[in-house]
């Protein structure tokens, strides 16, 4: 979110999967739980996210079972004040995404420069042009068959970690 | 007439008042212009009858003739009509005219006002107020509404906090010869004492000391000095935490979630009406009914085409015997500034983009 000197604030958003595929990116309907307070030791981040996540495991805990709110009907006046029903309302969480810095924190793997910086097979890379290669002439950061068949890991030619 | 609205009207007056002094144009005529208007307004209370723009406006042309008399040095043709405007706005309501509205002008805040001073203005505003024709709370409801309105503003076009401190300066510079002093200390003059008054509307924060070396978290009432994995300080000599954390509650968002209205086009802002709360509440309007049923109640797919994360093979094992309504959430964390763009975000220039 913004960096100064040897710390930086991440964002952590819980995306609405219940609202359509064209508005639940929508700021109105992300749900924005925490601001990660972000260390850094020289260029590699010294932060331990598990412990963040505490607060947000312990309410998954308690949304699982369902907990009961109001909730809001009356279905079509957008303007006028509706009526509620309390309503017994569950939460789950079906899958997680991060981009690439943060990525190898949250699953404790190692970042894109290093050897082995694949996160689905052991194939050891080189070094090329400053980053991490994996051959065929292409920088991925993934090696190439589990970037290509990472849709179908079972398809894979080589060991899956 | 509801009294909110003629304050509004006699308020966006002076404004154009003030403007036409600092454009070296004579206040004496205008000031009498608004007299007589609160004038009207007294008489039409008092009656209880309604009245027709064009009585409104033979009013002021008469009004006009008497002043000309006065004063044919001023030309303010322009000005004139904006009047004109502002009362055919106010007299919308139809009616029968009664003639004997016309109150003498032996008012002392009336004989205050043609001294041609902005002093004047203001007495007839606390005047106004005094015999009941404004009350306090329209006040309250004007500042709530000017507050609001910079708020959305800001959120709209993602203005910065200095932004946000010139832009009350300004206010307070602009009225402050024209606006009483009941409305001027209601109106803050920074954005920060502007938050204090909306963070009763804010989402609940919960915030965490956390140990240095990360060992665990704290909740701030009930924190140690000292950490008793590590026996870390948890907070500065100046009695500061090292580091804390702020945490926004996913319960809680969920019960404004689930509260809110139910608007039957999702995404659409309704702004129709102005007040703090609603417009808070349209910053976060989630239809949520129809939302929720989203997972049930969407077209299926044929079998080989995944359209949305419910069509894949790990959903439907996963979550084969639970409830279509229950609530679905995706966790997502991003480093870097993604926050900070004005023009496209990461969001609305990937991901939004790609659903659609």
């Amino acid at each position: 979110m913004f960096k100064a000197g040897q710390t930086s604030v991440w964002p952590i958003a819980l995306t609405n999967l219940s609202v359509g595929p064209h508005v639940r990116h929508r700021y109105g309907n992300l749900f924005f739980v925490a601001l990660l307070p972000m260390l850094r030791s020289g260029s590699k981040l010294k932060t331990d996210i598990n412990v963040f996540l505490e607060p947000l495991a312990r309410e998954f805990a308690l949304l699982e079972n369902g907990i009961s709110l109001p909730c809001a009907i009356g279905d079509h006046d957008p303007v006028e004040a509706t009526s509620f029903t309390i309503r017994t309302v569950k939460a789950k969480l079906l899958f997680a995404s991060a981009d690439l810095r943060a990525l190898p924190i949250f699953t404790s793997m190692a970042s894109p420069p290093a050897y082995y910086s694949c996160h689905m097979c052991n194939t050891k890379g080189w070094h090329h042009a400053g980053t991490t290669t994996f051959g065929n002439n292409h920088q991925y950061v993934s090696c190439v068959s589990c970037f290509v068949t990472h849709s179908n890991v079972s398809t894979s030619s080589h060991a899956i970690r | 007439m509801k009294h909110t609205a003629l304050y509004e009207h006699a308020a966006a007056e002076r404004i154009r008042i003030a403007m036409a002094r600092r454009s070296g144009k004579k206040l004496s005529r205008l000031a009498a212009m608004a007299t007589t208007r609160v004038e009207i307004e007294q008489a039409h209370d008092a009656t209880g009858m309604d009245f027709k723009h064009e009585d409104a406006e033979k009013l002021f042309a008469e009004h006009d003739v008497n002043d000309a008399q006065v004063d044919t040095s001023e030309s303010d043709s322009d000005f004139h009509g904006d009047v004109q405007l502002d009362a055919s706005m106010d007299f919308r309501d139809g009616g029968d005219a009664d003639p004997s509205i016309i109150i003498a002008r032996d008012d002392p805040h009336a004989a205050s006002i043609d001294d041609g001073d902005a002093v004047g203005v203001v007495a007839m505003a606390e005047h106004a107020v005094e015999v009941g024709l404004v009350e306090q709370s329209d006040l309250q409801q004007l500042c709530e509404r000017i507050l609001s309105n910079l708020f959305v503003l800001k959120v709209d076009h993602v203005l910065s906090e200095s932004v946000m401190n010139g832009l009350l300066r300004l206010l307070h510079s602009i009225l402050v010869p024209v606006l009483p002093t009941e409305l001027l200390d209601l109106l803050p003059r920074s954005f920060k004492a502007a938050m204090t008054i909306v963070s009763g509307l804010l989402p609940t924060v919960t915030q965490y000391v956390v140990c240095p070396n990360e060992c665990k978290l704290f909740e701030r009432q009930t924190a140690p000095p000292l950490c008793p994995k590590c026996g870390a300080s948890l907070f500065s000599t100046a009695g500061s935490p090292v580091r804390q954390y702020n945490y926004f509650p996913l319960i809680e968002r969920l019960k404004l979630w689930c509260k809110s209205k139910v608007c039957p086009s999702s995404g659409t802002h309704s702004r129709s009406s102005h007040s703090l709360t609603d417009i808070l509440a349209d910053l976060r309007v989630q239809a949520f009914l129809r939302s929720i049923q989203f997972a049930s109640s969407r077209p299926q797919p044929p079998p080989d085409l995944i359209t949305d994360v419910y069509d894949s093979d790990a959903y439907k094992w996963f979550f084969a015997g639970c409830d279509p309504n229950d609530v679905n959430v995706a966790f997502s964390v991003h480093s870097g500034e993604i926050l900070s763009l004005k023009t496209a975000t990461c969001f609305h220039s990937n991901f939004c983009h790609r659903s659609d």
